[in-house]
C-alpha cells in the first residue's frame, strides 16, 4: 500500500513555523540557521516538544520526543492502572490508534524511529553507528529514512545539521559529515 | 554524556495461552463492564495475575541478561479469535507502575518503552468493543517479544 504523506514545505529562508491549535499541543518547528557558505541547512529538536511533521494519509503526524524514545499521533500514552472503566483519555487514545491502518502505523512508527535517533546521536547520547543497526532491526527502507529527512525539511540528498552535528545520507546510511569533502570538492570545482 | 551503546538484541519469545471465560467479565469478583459506550473492559481470570496477562522479567530465569539492560524495542503479537463472539480489540501494554501503557498493534515492532529497564513486570490488558454473543468464551494468545539494548 502506498503512503501519501503530505509534508510541509518550509522554505529555507523561513524562521518559523509555529501552530498552536491546542494549549496541550505544543507544535513548534524551527529552522534555526542556514550556512550559505556551506550550504547546509540546520535545525534543532528539543526533547519534550510536539512537532507537527504534516499528514499520513490525511491523518494527522505530529510528533513528540521524550527523553527516552519518543509519542506520535497514532501512539500516545496511557498512563494510570486499568480499573473497571475505560476512561475518556483512554477511549481517545484508542480511536486515535485505530483511526491508523497498520501500513500507516508502522510508516509513522518508523519515521518517529527515524527522527528520534538522529536527534539522540546529534546529542551525543548514542554512537552513529547506532542508527544503522536500529533501521535494520526495524526494517526501515532507505525512502523512509529519505521521508524521515524531508519531514524536517531538510533535502536528504545534501548534509544536513541536527542541533549543531552534521550529516550525511548515503544510500539510507547515516554518517557524520566531513567538513573537508566539502573543501576538497570545492577545490576540484 | 556518551554512552557507548551496543545493541545486543535477543528476542525473547514468550508465548502464555490464555483461555479467558467471558463470563468472569461479569461477576462481581472479577471487574464490571465499562458504563462507556462501545467499550467493555475485561478482566481475566487470576491465572492470568490480578486479571492481566503478565511478563514478569524480575524472576530468577532473566538474571543472565545484565541488570543494565533497557529495552530497545517490544513488539506483541495478539490474536482474538473471531469465534469468541468479541470485535473491536484494543490491546495495551503497560510497565511495572503503570506510568507508562501504550496500545499496541499485533505484529508490529515498535520503539515503545524504549530505555526503560528491561527487568520489570510488563502487563497487557485487552478491551473490546462489542460482545457479540453473550457469556462466549474468549480465547487470547499474546506473545511478547522484547528487544534490549546494553548501555
Amino acid at each position: 500500500m502506498k503512503i501519501s504523506t503530505n509534508i510541509p514545505f518550509h522554505s529555507y529562508n523561513t524562521k518559523l513555523i509555529t501552530e498552536k491549535k491546542n494549549p496541550n499541543r505544543q507544535t513548534k518547528f524551527e529552522l534555526v540557521a542556514f550556512n550559505s557558505d556551506k550550504g547546509i541547512h540546520s535545525i534543532r529538536l528539543d526533547k519534550g516538544k510536539t512537532y507537527n511533521l504534516g499528514s499520513i494519509n490525511g491523518k494527522p503526524f505530529d510528533l513528540k520526543l521524550l527523553q527516552n524514545g519518543f509519542e506520535w499521533s497514532g501512539r500516545v500514552k496511557l498512563s494510570g492502572r486499568p480499573e473497571g472503566k475505560v476512561t475518556p483519555e483512554q477511549k481517545a487514545a484508542a480511536d486515535a490508534f485505530a483511526s491508523y491502518t497498520p501500513q500507516e502505523w508502522t510508516h509513522g512508527e518508523h519515521i518517529g524511529v527515524v527522527i528520534s535517533t538522529i536527534t539522540d546521536i546529534a546529542d551525543n547520547k548514542l554512537e552513529t553507528s547506532y542508527f544503522n543497526k536500529r533501521i535494520k532491526l526495524f526494517g526501515i527502507s532507505q525512502d523512509e529514512i529519505e521521508s524521515a529527512i524531508r519531514y524536517l525539511s531538510l533535502d536528504p540528498h545534501s548534509p544536513f545539521t541536527i542541533n549543531g552535528r552534521t550529516f550525511t545520507l548515503k544510500e539510507g546510511l547515516l554518517d557524520d559529515y566531513d567538513d573537508k569533502m566539502l573543501y576538497k570538492n570545492k577545490r576540484r570545482g | 554524556m556518551i554512552f557507548k551503546r551496543t545493541l545486543i538484541i535477543f528476542a525473547i519469545l514468550i508465548s502464555i495461552f490464555g483461555f479467558c471465560n467471558s463470563a468472569l467479565a461479569y461477576s462481581g469478583n472479577t471487574g464490571d463492564v465499562t458504563p462507556t459506550p462501545n467499550m467493555i473492559a475485561i478482566y481475566y481470570p487470576e491465572t492470568w495475575s490480578n486479571g492481566e496477562c503478565t511478563w514478569d522479567f524480575t524472576q530468577s530465569q532473566w538474571n543472565y541478561i545484565p541488570k543494565t539492560a533497557e529495552i530497545g524495542a517490544v513488539q506483541l503479537i495478539w490474536n482474538m479469535i473471531p469465534s469468541s463472539g468479541y470485535s473491536g480489540a484494543h490491546v495495551a501494554l503497560f510497565n511495572s507502575d503503570y506510568s507508562t501503557g501504550y496500545y499496541m498493534p499485533n505484529n508490529i515492532l515498535t520503539n515503545a518503552f524504549e530505555g526503560e529497564p528491561f527487568h520489570q513486570v510488563f502487563k497487557c490488558k485487552f478491551w473490546v468493543e462489542q460482545k457479540q454473543y453473550p457469556g462466549q468464551a474468549l480465547y487470547c494468545v499474546p506473545k511478547l517479544l522484547v528487544y534490549y539494548d546494553l548501555p
